[in-house]
């Protein structure tokens, strides 16, 4: 059942999915709007798993794991691009146009 | 071969697996993102820019869609308390789903990843790509079709078929080529998952035999624009004629086995009364049709401009003879045995009425 604290929780996933969908500058502000997206949604599967009676605690810490692993990732394609085009910037990732 | 291969097509394997065993969107999310992770080390392999580019960008996009996944199973949580894609009831969360299920599959308002990555990855890990990794995404498409709207899917196909065959026109580079024939296939496989899914299924198959038949001819030429592919004939004229049966039966050309599931899809749309979408997909597979001829047409019918003095070269450079080719494109050119499940397919239509 959804409640007002949810309903700040999907506000802010969809602030983040904007972010992510129109950033135009560095890789790293597309990676935190991508850990800002499922920290979201981990915080809002937590206020469902306390106030509700049967829920479980323990699928917002996996969730949390995964996408963690998913961010050191994310960092380590950051630094290859800093070795390979010495920027991270994202419009020097041109070099497969059609 | 290094250790860390068998590790990663392990993981391949068993993420995709346990994906289709499973039920819990939570759980589907889990193996998606890790069949990603395992996937990036195969697109970033030899780390030249383009590599890193594109596996910059493939994990981009696929994380993006994980994580639209799992925000549509926790908005279907928080409505009906449900986490299980059965019992998906909600309306934001089926289209968000549905949304991100085409952002990984690659069709059209978000296919823009699909050449580029196709571009800077090599050959042979490209075969997984379009293949292993779409068949998670297309079960998970099946299950849910029963909710999604049939104007989005006939939109988003016939989109799909005309763009991939008018953005594949100019291009130069097989990779790119092959790129916009998956999102053109792909088109193919979605327009019937509402009507007959067991064509759905059908399509998929003969598309990811043709493709890995394809794929793996072009990697063993070591071609990777048509500039190379001038030569093909006379460095292996084996290679060249397997080729062109792959090219002609992903085109769908009648005596190959591309042909079967486009004249049955055709068949269920014209008896559903989609008339008009069956008629825009054929035209828009003319489009298709013309950057495969063109691929053929460089590799085998032409001489290239620098004449050779024998019709072949004097040193093998790649082994001739390999027999998972050879088998692939049997499998993807034969009519017989698609005769056969062409027989099996229409017993299930229903009897006209005495």
């Amino acid at each position: 059942m959804i409640t007002s604290m949810s309903v700040m929780f999907l506000y802010s996933f969809v602030i983040c999915t904007i972010g992510l969908i129109m950033h135009h500058t560095h890789l790293l502000s597309t990676l935190l709007c991508l850990e800002g997206m499922m920290l979201s949604i981990f915080m809002a599967l937590t206020m469902s798993a306390l106030s509700s009676n049967t829920s479980s605690f323990i699928l917002p810490l996996t969730i949390l794991t995964l996408s963690a692993c998913e961010a050191g990732v994310g960092l380590a394609l950051l630094v290859a691009s800093a070795r390979t085009h010495n920027t991270a910037n994202l419009k020097n990732l041109n070099l497969l146009q059609c | 071969m290094p250790l860390s291969q068998p590790i990663i097509l392990t993981t391949l394997t068993a993420t995709t697996l346990v994906f289709l065993l499973s039920t819990h969107l939570v759980l589907m999310w889990a193996a998606l993102e890790l069949s990603t992770l395992a996937i990036l080390p195969l697109i970033a392999n030899k780390s030249h820019p383009r590599a890193i580019e594109a596996s910059t960008k493939y994990f981009l996009m696929q994380a993006m869609a994980s994580t639209l996944i799992i925000f549509s199973g926790a908005l279907n949580y928080e409505m009906t308390g449900s986490y299980q894609i059965a019992e998906l009831t909600d309306l934001t969360s089926m289209i968000v789903l549905t949304l991100a299920l085409f952002i990984k599959v690659g069709l059209v308002p978000f296919h823009f990843w699909v050449p580029e990555v196709l571009q800077g990855m090599p050959t042979a890990p490209a075969i997984f790509l379009l293949t292993w990794q779409k068949l998670g995404p297309l079960v998970m498409l099946f299950l849910i079709s029963h909710l999604i709207s049939l104007k989005l899917i006939f939109m988003v196909a016939v989109l799909s078929s005309l763009i991939a065959g008018w953005m594949g026109l100019n291009q130069t580079q097989v990779r790119k080529l092959m790129a916009f024939s998956s999102i053109a296939q792909m088109a193919w496989i979605i327009v019937i998952i509402k009507y007959a899914p067991s064509l759905t299924i059908l399509t998929f198959y003969i598309y990811s035999t043709t493709v890995s038949a394809t794929l793996l001819t072009l990697d063993k030429m070591s071609t990777t624009s048509t500039k190379h592919l001038i030569t093909s004939f006379s460095k292996s004229p084996t290679a060249a004629t397997l080729l062109t049966l792959s090219l002609l039966s992903l085109s769908g050309l009648p005596p190959l086995a591309g042909f079967l599931p486009k004249w049955l899809t055709v068949n269920q749309l014209v008896s559903e009364k989609a008339t008009w979408i069956a008629l825009l997909m054929l035209m828009a597979s003319l489009l298709s049709l013309f950057f495969y001829l063109r691929l053929w047409y460089n590799s085998s019918s032409t001489l290239p401009p620098n004449t050779t003095n024998t019709t072949r070269l004097w040193r093998k450079l790649t082994p001739q003879s390999n027999l998972t080719i050879n088998l692939l494109v049997l499998a993807a050119t034969t009519l017989l045995l698609s005769a056969t499940l062409m027989k099996a397919i229409t017993k299930q239509e229903t009897p006209k009425a005495k």
